[in-house]
């Protein structure tokens, strides 16, 4: 009971200062947009495999596979983060920023070794 | 300076700091490739060796004799070129500001990597959606 009552008083805390507020708004806006791109991705993706089983060409499945197990990510980190501030949990927001940095990684990776391929098939291309 | 010891802990800070750092190296990266895209338009030559070839036999040929239509895919080239600076800078700004603000322990740093954050992701969402309905309008 004393620490429901606490975490209510952290609460009311947390949202009325006006720097802290102002944080939570932005990071609330960085939560919304992640999943709204995580959503399109996966969307993306229901349609490429909409259009392969209606036989019509899907050239971009597999960008779009790739897409979406990326956009995953970003909707986990954008879903952990907006709990994590609704309900003022350090866990929670902790596996926000945890989905963000693997986000962040797993496009490095796949960006630079989808250069690099691109790379080395113009090079071979040009010989 | 406004001091935040509540409301980012440890782990989270330890997890912010490596999604700055890998979205530092993802901005970089796009640099140095944009780098390398206008090195090689301007060294392979636009108009003679790609568009010029391409529109040899059509009635454009014309209009890039004159000039009028390289000049203008040069100027959309710059132009895209720039704009996709800027928005890669959103990133990079992103991750200066959040480890600056970890490291000063300022969340007003923080927050303002955190907007340059959400406007990156803002305009990939609205390119994303354009994608969508362009995929959609694709089925009829």
């Amino acid at each position: 009971m004393q620490e429901q009552l606490q975490n209510q008083e952290e609460i009311q805390l947390f949202n009325h200062l006006p720097i802290i507020s102002k944080f939570k708004d932005t990071l609330y806006g960085v939560a919304k947009w992640s999943q709204i791109i995580g959503v399109i991705s996966m969307i993306s993706l229901g349609i490429s495999v909409v259009k392969l089983l209606s036989n019509i060409n899907a050239n971009d499945i597999a960008t779009n596979a790739i897409g979406a197990a990326v956009g995953f990510l970003l909707f986990k980190s954008g879903n952990n983060l907006e709990n994590g501030l609704e309900k003022y949990n350090q866990n929670t927001l902790q596996q926000g920023f945890r989905y963000l940095y693997r986000y962040f990684f797993i496009s490095f990776l796949l960006y630079f070794t989808i250069v690099l391929i691109a790379i080395i098939v113009f090079i071979i291309y040009q010989l | 300076m406004q001091q935040f010891d509540l409301e980012i802990d440890e782990r989270s800070k330890a997890n912010l700091l490596l999604a700055a750092h890998w979205a530092k190296n993802i901005a970089i990266g796009s640099f140095f490739l944009i780098g390398i895209v206008v090195l090689g338009s301007i060294f392979l030559g636009i108009k003679n060796s790609f568009v010029g070839n391409y529109f040899s036999n059509s009635q454009l040929s014309s209009l890039f004799e004159n000039g009028i239509l390289s000049v203008s895919l040069f100027l959309f080239f710059g132009i895209l070129c720039f704009v996709l600076i800027l928005y890669i800078n959103l990133l990079l700004k992103f991750s200066k500001k959040v480890v600056s603000g970890i490291n000063n322990n300022d969340i007003t740093e923080i927050t303002d990597g955190f907007r340059s954050l959400k406007s990156y992701f803002l305009i990939t969402g609205i390119i994303m959606i354009l994608g969508l309905i362009a995929d959609i309008f694709s089925f009829f």
